[in-house]
């Protein structure tokens, strides 16, 4: 499994896509920076602390994160070279969790350049901020990788059982979509269940957890600001680290079946 | 030739309930070139796909260097190589840095072998060209490369001339005949081209429709396959008797329509005519065939039934 990593890594270094895909990343979030602050909310006003919680970057490195598993666990089947790792003796588990890992550690590397430097950056322009202690900061941006992670076995999965990563690409964004639609309408009230029972379920509801759990608005010294009403407790890290782990256990253990059954053709 | 290092008994493959191979069963034995035949379709590449592990039979087993469990098989198989189909490369990757890639996946530590695989198919001037700027023939070539890679003890190939030159099919075919003969490597391998087989092949594996129909070695193929005269008279049913007991002629194959295969005196023609007219029965055709791998292949695999004498091992029907 090692050596399938390690030719992927090879790969992947090798492969002009992949910083395509990343110099692409860098320019929508700037993209995005320059949009929030023309419609009023500066970057300075967000500060590093805010850049966790209000600037949606988890649920941007999603999106990149499908289109790495996609080409990690996708394109291998397209153009057969993953015929060749069977052909020379390797096992169906070391090739299917060794695309996995890989597309961890990818996943790993997004989140820390698009979701952690980005709040080392803005913290080292404007400061930390008032509204989240750095402890639970830190926390909180840890947590964030866990819907990732949750996600991107999903995707794995998907990208193995539909042998394409075009396919797999387009059903992830649907599903991440959908997901979003969903949790959209229980914040909104239009589905009688609560955010934290459906985050054991859903990486999107967890996601949301994460970043905005007893974080609220206040009107403190004749403003609005988003203050941290309450630590984030044990149990609820304990529930959203754990059931994501429970999860991600079915969902590729339930993929590796399928796969390691079906012909290579 | 004794040790037997592939042993496929009774294999059955089905897709969505339908058979590709049926029955099949065959030994590889150490040394061997062993070739099979087949139109497409037949269940060449099925086989090869299950030798390598890419298809899981249906029925039947397959033992490699005698293991037959997952886990052997998979180990067994790192001591084999394969080239099934178009050779598999990246396309962005040049023909190093695939071989690169392969190296690094297969563990093996010894870089320098790229450098002698790409020698041995004349690949070592590409430089940095990616494969999608490729002909076929040099993506066949890649893909043997690729096979020669990790130092096999069994080489399996799918189709490996298909789209070379003449020259590239005359320095695969002495590759192949060199690593045989040098390197003790034993080979499977299919091809279109059957008078490219009949210069490399120690044996035979016939197929039709998914069934093996024969298998065969070379030696014994050379004498199936030698030029004979055929016989279609008046009154075929008379014949056989007739060159049986006024000439003593028993290497004979007797068609389906009645005519007769002579396989022996064929420089003595004028007194088989001879002794036919002397017996009222009148030639209507009496010439010389000539035959070969194909001629043999047409008769066995192709749609033209014959029925062999009881000399001959396996009908076209069986």
């Amino acid at each position: 499994m090692y050596n399938i990593m390690k030719a992927q890594k090879y790969q992947l270094i090798r492969d002009n896509v992949t910083y395509y895909i990343m110099l692409a990343g860098v320019i929508i979030v700037w993209i995005v920076a320059i949009m929030i602050t023309e419609e009023g909310m500066p970057l300075d006003h967000m500060k590093g602390c805010g850049t966790i919680t209000d600037a949606g970057l988890n649920f941007y490195s999603v999106f990149l994160t499908l289109i790495f598993t996609a080409r990690i666990c996708g394109d291998d089947i397209k153009d057969k070279t993953i015929n060749y790792e069977i052909l020379s003796g390797g096992k169906k588990s070391a090739i299917y969790f060794g695309r996995l890992f890989t597309s961890i550690i990818m996943g790993v590397i997004v989140y820390l350049l698009f979701c952690v430097l980005p709040v080392i950056l803005m913290t080292a322009v404007f400061g930390w901020g008032e509204a989240l202690p750095v402890r639970e900061g830190v926390i909180r941006l840890a947590l964030g990788f866990v819907p990732v992670l949750r996600f991107i076995i999903l995707f794995a999965v998907i990208t193995f059982l539909t042998r394409s990563s075009l396919g797999s690409v387009a059903l992830g964004f649907i599903l991440i979509l959908g997901e979003s639609l969903i949790e959209m309408m229980i914040q909104e009230d239009f589905l009688p269940i609560n955010i934290n029972k459906a985050a054991p379920f859903m990486s999107s509801a967890s996601m949301d957890v994460i970043s905005t759990y007893n974080y609220k608005m206040d009107y403190i010294n004749g403003e609005d600001v988003q203050v941290l009403k309450d630590m984030m407790p044990v149990g609820t890290i304990a529930m959203i680290v754990g059931s994501a782990l429970v999860m991600c256990i079915i969902v590729s253990a339930a993929g590796y079946a399928v796969f390691s059954k079906k012909d290579m053709d | 030739m004794s040790d037997i290092l592939i042993d496929v008994k009774n294999f059955e493959k089905q897709y969505m309930k339908k058979t590709v191979v049926k029955d099949a069963s065959f030994q590889v034995k150490e040394g061997m070139i062993l070739g099979l035949v087949g139109p497409n379709g037949a269940g060449k590449t099925t086989i090869m796909k299950a030798l390598g592990g890419l298809i899981m039979p249906t029925g039947g087993s397959i033992s490699i260097f005698g293991e037959t469990s997952e886990k052997g098989l998979a180990h067994s198989r790192s001591r084999m190589c394969f080239m099934i189909e178009t050779p598999y490369a990246k396309q962005n990757l040049s023909a190093r840095e695939n071989l690169e890639k392969l190296r690094i996946q297969k563990g093996l530590p010894d870089k320098s072998r790229i450098d002698e695989a790409l020698k041995m198919v004349g690949l070592e001037n590409v430089g940095k060209k990616p494969v999608k700027q490729f002909s076929l023939g040099m993506k066949q070539r890649l893909g043997i490369a690729a096979s020669l890679l990790s130092k096999p003890e069994i080489m399996v190939l799918d189709e490996p001339v298909n789209g070379l030159d003449p020259e590239g099919i005359v320095a695969v075919r002495e590759l192949l005949l060199k690593l045989n003969r040098e390197e003790k490597i034993t080979i499977i391998i299919s091809s279109h081209l059957l008078s490219e087989l009949s210069q490399l092949c120690t044996d035979y594996i016939f197929l039709r429709k998914g069934e093996i129909v024969e298998k065969i070695s070379s030696e014994e193929l050379q004498k199936k396959c030698h030029d004979y005269y055929r016989i279609d008279t008046d009154n075929n049913s008379l014949v056989p008797a007739l060159l049986r007991n006024k000439l003593d002629i028993t290497d004979i194959e007797v068609e389906k329509c009645g005519a007769v295969r002579l396989y022996e005196r064929t420089d003595e023609i004028r007194l088989i005519s001879k002794t036919l007219y002397e017996n009222d029965v009148i030639p209507t055709e009496l010439h010389m065939h000539d035959a070969n791998l194909e001629q043999y292949y047409m008769n066995l695999v192709g749609e033209k039934d014959v029925q062999y004498n009881e000399s001959t091992e396996v009908s076209a029907d069986s």
